[in-house]
């Protein structure tokens, strides 16, 4: 098979998280790639509803879920309209993984904290996971997760699972005037959230994804709350064809998101040209 | 015995070799030469100057299907497309389309294998034509760019113009196959013996590799804007590039029957790196045609180590609102004292 062809995938559940988005459940029709598919958290794929094209993103499952992986997708453009279509039992394209990972084996022994926004959860919800399902070999997981309304949270179900483990501390807050009479959580913006819980950085890592605005007002308040630009970690996403470093356009700088990304620490962006243009 | 090939010594070769290969070279066309099968020897430009278009779409096709899909079938169905890799000779390449052969394989082969560019190329018998003198005095500028107009190291024969004729040597295994049976003796090569003296043809008023280095720290200044105000966004310039390998990927059917296709692409396109969401990194036209200098001068060498132009002068000559690259890196040659920016 070719770097381009995809794997078809059969939907075997889907879940509506939001107006608008949703998650696929997807299994591999071959079942030589049931077997042999494996992938590292943080890494992306290109799903293909034929007709439309491609689209890219990351697995929002864990590698620890053997039998299947999750797509998670806001609708906004032809693909994602027509993925937000299919049922159970339908057949989409599938090839990855591509790209760089989550580097676990160095977070091991670390505190991990998780500030994100938005539909930027289901990209950290496969490191979340993978990091849960071994969670002896981590300190602290610490989440902060905000939505512009209580309506726009993802993995709704997952959020109650994480408030419930003695073992994950989470907040979560939504845009003021989003929440709901019986809404439990914090009312407020990310950045906000995250300076009045103020958790201690020590040798931890902060895992920061979100809309442009919630990053930039988030990384002072991480600044303040001591981690190193090394010590904070995000994962890009740009529009891409081939997902292989060929078709020419995700590149920031010299920097291309598709093979030396879409992981990349703060550090490593500061040498990037990352104003609103590049 | 005159060891020089004649053009007649040249068709005899060609002929031999058209009984085995599809032979791809510069015909004349009112249009001017473009590249394109040959059935015949004769068919052959052998003195063209430069073709608009470089021969790149022969490596890389302007459009291609990557595969067929059938969901309505049961069960569903992707179907490749065979990989259209006749054992081809590009006939009469100049040093600057080589040399642009080499950017290509620099990216194809990148970690990930291009399977349909590399079964082209792998079936590809590369012989270079070297300029005695500049196809466009004008524009070109290949050996401001670091290519040899004389010499074309990645090919695998070399055609060099000599007085009153031709010298001919094989550069690789391949290229010595086929010359078995040459009408005339080879130049010994690729030992230096048989190397021409480098060629003067393509040398601008330009050191590209100064402009290149001037270009780091320039990256938010101002002149960018009016460097680019000429700039209509037509792609023009990416089109004939030998070196411009970007492409988009599209479904040409509906949700049940189609292909998957490969057309070229240009970062001179406004929607080249819109995302879904509305949000363009290079939403201005200054950015996008700053990302193409950027890419050829500054990205691309960082990654493979050479730069992704090869100073074949098309794009100067192709664009319709008269924008020059040599102006361009002149620029950045003269004033390199950059002001602010990341790189």
């Amino acid at each position: 098979m070719r770097l381009y062809t995809p794997h078809l995938m059969e939907i075997f559940e889907t879940r509506q998280e939001t107006p608008d988005v949703k998650t696929l459940k997807l299994r591999f029709v071959e079942p030589q790639m049931r077997e042999s598919f494996s992938f590292l958290a943080g890494q992306f794929g290109l799903y293909s509803a034929f007709g439309e094209g491609e689209s890219t993103f990351c697995i929002a499952s864990p590698p620890t879920w053997k039998d299947h992986i999750e797509c998670t997708f806001r609708a906004v453009g032809k693909v994602t309209e027509v993925l937000r279509r299919k049922e159970a039992g339908d057949v989409i394209g599938f090839r990855g993984p591509y790209g760089n990972h989550f580097p676990l084996e160095e977070y091991r022994g670390k505190d991990l904290l998780f500030v994100v926004g938005g539909i930027a959860l289901p990209p950290l919800r496969c490191l979340i996971w993978n990091v849960l399902d071994r969670r002896d070999e981590f300190g602290a997981v610490r989440i902060v997760y905000g939505a512009r309304s209580v309506a726009d949270l993802v993995y709704k179900h997952e959020l109650d699972d994480w408030a419930a483990r003695s073992d994950v501390e989470l907040v979560t807050t939504v845009d003021p005037g989003g929440e709901t009479p019986d809404w439990k959580g914090g009312i407020g913006f990310v950045p906000t959230a995250l300076e009045q819980y103020a958790p201690p950085s020590g040798n931890g890592l902060a895992f920061v994804c979100g809309p442009p605005i919630m990053i930039k007002f988030s990384m002072p308040v991480l600044d303040k709350l001591g981690f190193a630009p090394g010590q904070i970690v995000t994962t890009l996403e740009n529009r891409m064809k081939c997902g292989v470093g060929k078709c020419g356009r995700c590149n920031i700088g010299g920097t291309y998101v598709c093979k030396e990304g879409p992981v990349f620490t703060a550090r490593e962006l500061e040498a990037l040209p990352m104003g609103s243009d590049y | 015995m005159d060891l020089r090939w004649t053009v007649d010594d040249l068709k005899t070769w060609t002929s031999a070799l058209l009984r085995e290969r599809r032979i791809v070279a510069p015909v004349v066309t009112p249009a001017g030469p473009v590249w394109a099968p040959v059935r015949d020897a004769g068919e052959v430009a052998w003195d063209y100057g430069r073709t608009a278009v470089s021969p790149r779409e022969w490596l890389l096709p302007r459009h291609e299907t990557l595969f067929a899909y059938d969901l309505a079938a049961n069960p569903p169905q992707l179907v490749e497309a065979p990989l259209d890799a006749p054992p081809t000779v590009l006939l009469l390449v100049h040093p600057c389309d080589v040399a642009g052969v080499r950017a290509l394989d620099a990216v194809m082969r990148w970690d990930y294998v291009d399977e349909p560019f590399e079964a082209r190329r792998a079936g590809t018998l590369l012989v270079a034509l070297g300029c005695a003198t500049a196809p466009s005095p004008e524009s070109c500028f290949c050996a401001a760019a670091g290519v040899d107009p004389a010499w074309a190291p990645k090919a695998d024969v070399m055609i060099s113009p000599v007085e009153g004729g031709y010298t001919v040597c094989a550069l690789t295994a391949a290229g010595e196959a086929s010359l078995e049976g040459a009408p005339k003796p080879l130049t010994a090569a690729p030992a230096d013996a048989g190397r021409p003296a480098p060629g003067k043809a393509g040398t601008l008023a330009l050191d590209v590799a100064a402009a290149a280095a001037a270009l780091r720290g320039r990256f938010d200044d101002p002149v960018w804007e009016s460097l680019s105000d000429a700039c209509v966004g037509c792609g023009t310039c990416a089109y004939v590039c030998p070196s411009c390998h970007c492409f988009d990927v599209v479904d040409e059917g509906d949700w049940r029957r189609g292909e998957r296709v490969r057309n070229w692409d240009a970062c001179a396109f406004d929607h080249f790196t819109a995302h879904a969401s509305g949000h363009n990194p290079r939403p201005r036209q200054s950015l996008r045609y700053r990302q193409r200098i950027y890419h050829k001068f500054v990205y691309y060498p960082e990654k493979f180590g050479h730069l992704l132009c090869t100073g074949c002068g098309r794009c100067v000559d192709a664009c319709p609102a008269g924008m020059d690259l040599v102006e361009v890196l002149q620029v950045f040659e003269a004033a390199p004292a950059g002001q602010g920016g990341a790189r």
